[in-house]
């Protein structure tokens, strides 16, 4: 969207007035599924997990919290927020969650295989990160943010960003090996 | 070591996002390249799980959904706060008033205190309450301080219908009797004739209007026009508190028809709060009513037509639909009636006990309290709630 005015938008959100929450929406909804989508990789809780976020930037700002500035690193905090509660309360469930019809939900040719092999591999590799790893590569390789994007989000310095994501990579794979020899 | 480990991981995924290939980007790098080559085509896999674009039908049904709770939250906005928008429109006049008060000293806005409509000081004694809630920044403490505005409205009436003079005024409540063109508003006559504006929906007892009009000689409000409010907006169903009757003797004498039936009572300051310690809180007043209760849904009850949240509520005796309650409560940022305390006044679940405005019950059974407040007897047809502000009801 050209000309998106952010502080115009914040102050149109504060009024709830329509037009600015639909440009808000409009501007940063595709972020935010797809964050929640990789974080994840289901559609739905991606679907409803993104309309919370922005139900409460609404609510936020109409009780004079939320965001000044840098709205879409506020969504996509809250997001992050609210995947971990997600993740919390479905402690020890994940796998089941990874079943294979979320991935494979079209019939898999015989040159996809490998690829969708992988991608689950991948997943279930991915699940068994922490928290704070698995919302540096989301941002990092899901959204394609830059370190400095990253530090902003996560509110750290880009150093900090900089250890983290090694450490996730590192951790990420590990896991994918042990994944692949089981 | 790991500093440089960290800063070789970066620049190698910088320059892998341009394009080129793990072995080229590992060449600058041959000493670590056995450590970081796992790593980058983590990051490889990564990428390529980033997915695809939102689907349509997604986009469309999360829009919906936030437009709709956007409008759900202008409409709760805009009931509770329905004096804001003339408040607005006093801004300038507001601002300048209390500029000047502040300055000068003069004690105006106490002397306009007791100032009613077509008093020279009643503009002052409305703009200061408009001042007032500038400065109330708790949602909860303005829903309070606006329903004591409105509360003061009704006894502004209430004494200008007594001193029989004639002005204009405007306020809301609630309907409690609609018989001939005489109608009552939270204890208030108001005589409703063929030129009066109605809204195109008809307006049942129970129903939370506004009116507008003029305090007549006769000791009536000739309404000119009625506007009907969204339900559960948070203006006190209540009557006169009768703090302006200097002799203590029932206003509703004073009125042209026979007044009354509101079951419901009182704005009861809430003394336990202490305002010299809690500044904040000494605008949470509390409301004490008493009513039959008409419908019991999980927390949400019926009490003579206004809906009241109960799930904090002490309940004392045994409550079921028909019986005679006194509870008290405050009304949320929302507008809700949150009850705190329910007692039981009445175990029985004859309706004749209980004004049943709003519930649709055809009779004028509007003696409810008569058989509950033995003090009340010396008043033939009065019987008197049980609050100290000598508010009475009619049989």
């Amino acid at each position: 969207m050209q000309n998106f005015d952010e502080s115009q938008a914040l102050d149109g959100l504060r009024n709830l007035d329509s037009q600015a929450i639909g440009a808000v929406y409009d501007q940063y909804f595709p972020a935010v599924y797809r964050y929640v989508r990789y974080r994840l990789n289901d559609e739905q809780l991606a679907e409803d997990i993104a309309s919370d976020v922005f139900m409460r930037l609404l609510e936020a700002l109409q009780s004079m919290r939320g965001p000044q500035t840098n709205l879409k690193a506020w969504l996509l905090s809250t997001a992050s927020h609210i995947v971990a509660d997600h993740l919390r309360r479905a402690y020890r469930r994940p796998t089941e969650a990874l079943s294979e019809n979320q991935l494979d939900s079209a019939p898999a040719p015989h040159d996809e295989f490998d690829r969708r092999e992988q991608a689950r591999n991948f997943r279930q590799a991915y699940t068994q990160l922490t928290p704070e790893q698995q919302h540096v590569l989301a941002l990092r390789f899901g959204q394609g943010f830059s370190l400095e994007e990253t530090s902003s989000v996560l509110k750290k310095n880009v150093n900090a960003v900089k250890a983290l994501q090694f450490r996730a990579l590192a951790a990420l794979q590990r896991s994918i090996g042990e994944v692949d020899h089981e | 070591m790991n500093n440089k480990l960290f800063e070789a991981l970066e620049n190698c995924l910088q320059a892998l996002e341009q394009g080129q290939n793990i072995d080229a980007v590992l060449a600058q790098y041959p000493d670590l390249a056995q450590q970081l080559r796992p790593m980058l085509e983590a990051s490889l896999q990564a990428r390529t799980m980033s997915g695809e674009a939102v689907p349509g039908d997604v986009q469309r049904r999360a829009r919906a959904r936030l437009l709709q709770r956007a409008a759900e939250m202008r409409e709760a906005k805009r009931a509770p706060r329905r004096r804001m928008i003339p408040a607005f429109s006093r801004l300038a006049i507001t601002l300048g008033l209390a500029g000047a008060l502040f300055l000068s000293s003069t004690g105006l806005v106490s002397a306009s205190s007791g100032a009613l409509p077509g008093d020279q000081l009643y503009p002052v004694k409305r703009t200061w309450e408009d001042v007032r809630l500038l400065f109330v920044f708790s949602p909860q403490g303005r829903d309070i301080l606006e329903s004591q505005y409105e509360q003061e409205r009704l006894d502004e009436i209430d004494e200008l219908l007594v001193i029989r003079r004639n002005a204009p005024i405007s306020f809301s409540g609630l309907v409690t009797k609609q018989q001939d063109g005489q109608w009552l508003v939270s204890g208030i006559p108001v005589l409703v004739t063929t030129e009066t504006r109605l809204p195109a929906t008809a307006i049942s007892n129970g129903a939370p209007v506004t009116v507008i009009g003029m305090t007549h000689a006769d000791g009536v409000v000739d309404a000119q026009e009625i506007r009907l409010l969204a339900p559960g907006v948070a203006l006190p169903p209540l009557e006169p508190s009768g703090d302006n009757d200097q002799n203590g003797e029932n206003d509703n004498e004073n009125h042209n028809f026979n007044a009354a039936p509101t079951p419901v009572v009182i704005s009861t300051p809430d003394t336990s709060a202490s305002a010299s310690q809690e500044p904040q809180k000494q605008e949470l007043n509390s409301y004490e009513f008493s009513g039959v209760v008409e419908s019991m849904q999980g927390n949400i009850w019926s009490i003579n037509g206004q809906i009241v949240t109960v799930d904090q509520a002490q309940i004392d005796g045994a409550v079921k639909v028909g019986v005679l309650v006194k509870f008290e409560g405050y009304y949320d940022s929302n507008g809700k009636f949150i009850v705190t305390k329910i007692e039981v006044k009445s175990g029985d679940g004859d309706s004749s006990k209980g004004d049943q405005s709003g519930s649709g019950s055809s009779g004028d059974n509007q003696n409810m309290s008569s058989n509950t407040n033995d003090q009340a007897n010396a008043n033939d047809n009065t019987n008197i709630n049980s609050n100290d502000n000598g508010n009475e009801n009619e049989h």
